[in-house]
């Protein structure tokens, strides 16, 4: 097992935090203004991602072009690097990352009005630069933020949290260590309601615990949105006054 | 974004011209503006990311690890990976041949500061991932490189360097990191119009230039490669093999200035 004391007596986690904290947050968006339609970069712990939103645009294949609704493209982009130690393969038709591009198109396909931009794609592309547990949760808060900013209609914002269970205790966004040690559920949060998009539970976790599991999740995931809108208005608050000037 | 017949035509006129006049006002030898970030992947050990003014983007990590220099003699690795292009795809196999041989131990690099002891060696893994770039990426992506290594740190050995006898593997200290002080050579692509040639081509004049030239420069000298290379699929032309000698002396004169541009960062 690990040699690092996990959760200590005291109620201290390997990295200095409680068991309901979340890790440093930040984020910005209109990153890459001239390379795509929407783009964001975020940094949550020590997990690292820029999102690229392109789009609503033309399809290039016939085949993605549907005449009711947009279609929706999500690409993972797991860099060799990201880890402390290289990986010598490229993640790109990796079981693991093939699964989290689906569990994400139909989060956000459930989330975005889809049905105002007939015949387009929209085409969401993530390169993980670095990445410390709780991937799933930090990329669906990047596709939050790049959607907003390419200004596409969605009816929330989603916000993602990951939860380990440590024995009884349910410890709020786990790290690679964490991760590695305890099973862990991740949670794509609607807006400031309850309601779950995304619930991708990877390991097993007894159903007994899950209610306080979920509880604490939602908690942080309503955090996350705070600090997620935060910034926008920040943002969007110094546009306005850049275009009055 | 396509050019029409009469723009390209009044473009390429106007930079085949004696003057060569370029449609934003440069110099033939002018950069346009860089933003560079180093060390900003703490899992790394040197990391830069390069974004050009048309908003060219690239990002470059440095990874090393310990390989025993008698079975691994390269001990630079680059791969790159460009955003919606195969990895097996031949700009991106091209682009990484190239890399691979300016970087090549035996060649203008000096390797032997990777040398931990008379077994040991540090091998280092480059891994270049281009997000986006309206022009031939090579020159960009040998800047980040460039930029990536001069911040790259490796820890400092604590263990004998002569290994030979007493059969024992490295140790290191825990928290002391050493700057790894190799002068990687920079990768220039120019623009060849007519009889002018032309430094940091941006997306118009690549589309009406008649060739690029590739040219590598190491400490103070012109090395190989140095490689023509099309700028686009519809214009390509052969040249004056004097405009050859014009580049590299163009490439001669402000490297250096390149090289003291990024040594300041």
């Amino acid at each position: 097992m690990s040699r690092f004391e996990i959760y200590s007596p005291e109620g201290l986690r390997v990295d200095g935090r409680r068991w309901n904290e979340l890790r440093r947050f930040d984020c910005s968006i209109n990153t890459h203004s001239h390379a795509a339609d929407g783009s964001s970069y975020l940094e949550q712990g020590n997990n690292k991602i820029i999102t690229l939103v392109k789009g609503p645009k033309e399809p290039s294949l016939r085949s993605q072009m549907d005449p009711t609704k947009a279609l929706l493209k999500v690409s993972v982009n797991i860099t060799k690097f990201s880890k402390t130690e290289r990986s010598k393969t490229s993640h790109k038709n990796e079981r693991r990352v093939l699964e989290i591009q689906t569990a994400l198109t139909r989060t956000f396909n459930k989330n975005v009005m889809l049905h105002i931009y007939p015949r387009t794609l929209i085409d969401i592309e993530i390169h993980v630069l670095q990445q410390d547990g709780g991937l799933v949760g930090t990329l669906i808060n990047g596709i939050t933020l790049a959607l907003i900013d390419a200004g596409i209609a969605m009816f929330d914002y989603i916000s993602g949290v990951s939860v380990g269970l440590y024995d009884t205790t349910p410890l709020l966004e786990v790290n690679s260590l964490e991760e590695n040690v305890m099973s862990s559920v991740t949670l794509g949060v609607v807006g400031k309601t309850e309601k779950l998009s995304l619930l991708l539970v990877e390991d097993k976790i007894p159903l007994d615990r899950l209610e306080s599991v979920l509880a604490i999740g939602i908690a942080g995931a309503h955090r996350v949105r705070e600090l997620m809108d935060s910034e926008l208005r920040k943002r969007a608050e110094k546009r306005v006054a850049n275009s009055t000037n | 974004m396509p050019l029409s017949i009469a723009e390209k035509s009044y473009l390429y006129d106007s930079l085949s011209s004696n003057a060569g006049t370029r449609p934003d006002g440069r110099l033939p030898h002018q950069f346009r503006p860089l933003e560079v970030y180093t060390d900003f992947l703490p899992s790394s050990n040197g990391s830069s990311r390069i974004i050009a003014s048309d908003s060219s983007e690239c990002i470059v990590s440095v990874k090393a690890n310990v390989v025993d220099h008698q079975v691994q003699q390269d001990l630079f690795q680059v791969e790159v990976d460009i955003a919606g292009q195969r990895d097996d795809s031949s700009e991106v196999e091209t682009l990484t041949s190239l890399l691979n041989r300016v970087l090549e131990s035996r060649g203008s690099i000096d390797a032997s500061k990777l040398k931990l002891t008379r077994k040991y060696s540090y091998k280092l893994f480059i891994d270049v991932l281009v997000i986006s770039s309206s022009s031939h990426p090579v020159s960009l992506i040998s800047f980040t490189i460039f930029s990536a290594l001069n911040s790259t740190y490796l820890p400092k050995i604590i263990s004998s360097f002569d290994d030979l006898e007493v059969e024992e593997l490295p140790t290191f200290h825990d928290a002391d990191m050493v700057k790894l002080d190799v002068s990687p050579p920079l990768v220039f692509i120019l623009a060849v119009v007519g009889e002018n040639v032309f430094m940091d081509a941006a997306a118009n004049e690549s589309e009406v230039a008649d060739n690029g030239l590739i040219i590598t420069w190491s400490g103070d000298k012109i090395v190989a490669p140095i490689r023509t290379v099309a700028l686009n699929n519809s214009d390509v032309k052969g040249f004056n093999p004097l405009v050859l000698q014009r580049g590299i002396q163009m490439v001669q004169q402000y490297a250096g200035d390149v090289v003291r541009a990024f040594a300041n960062l």
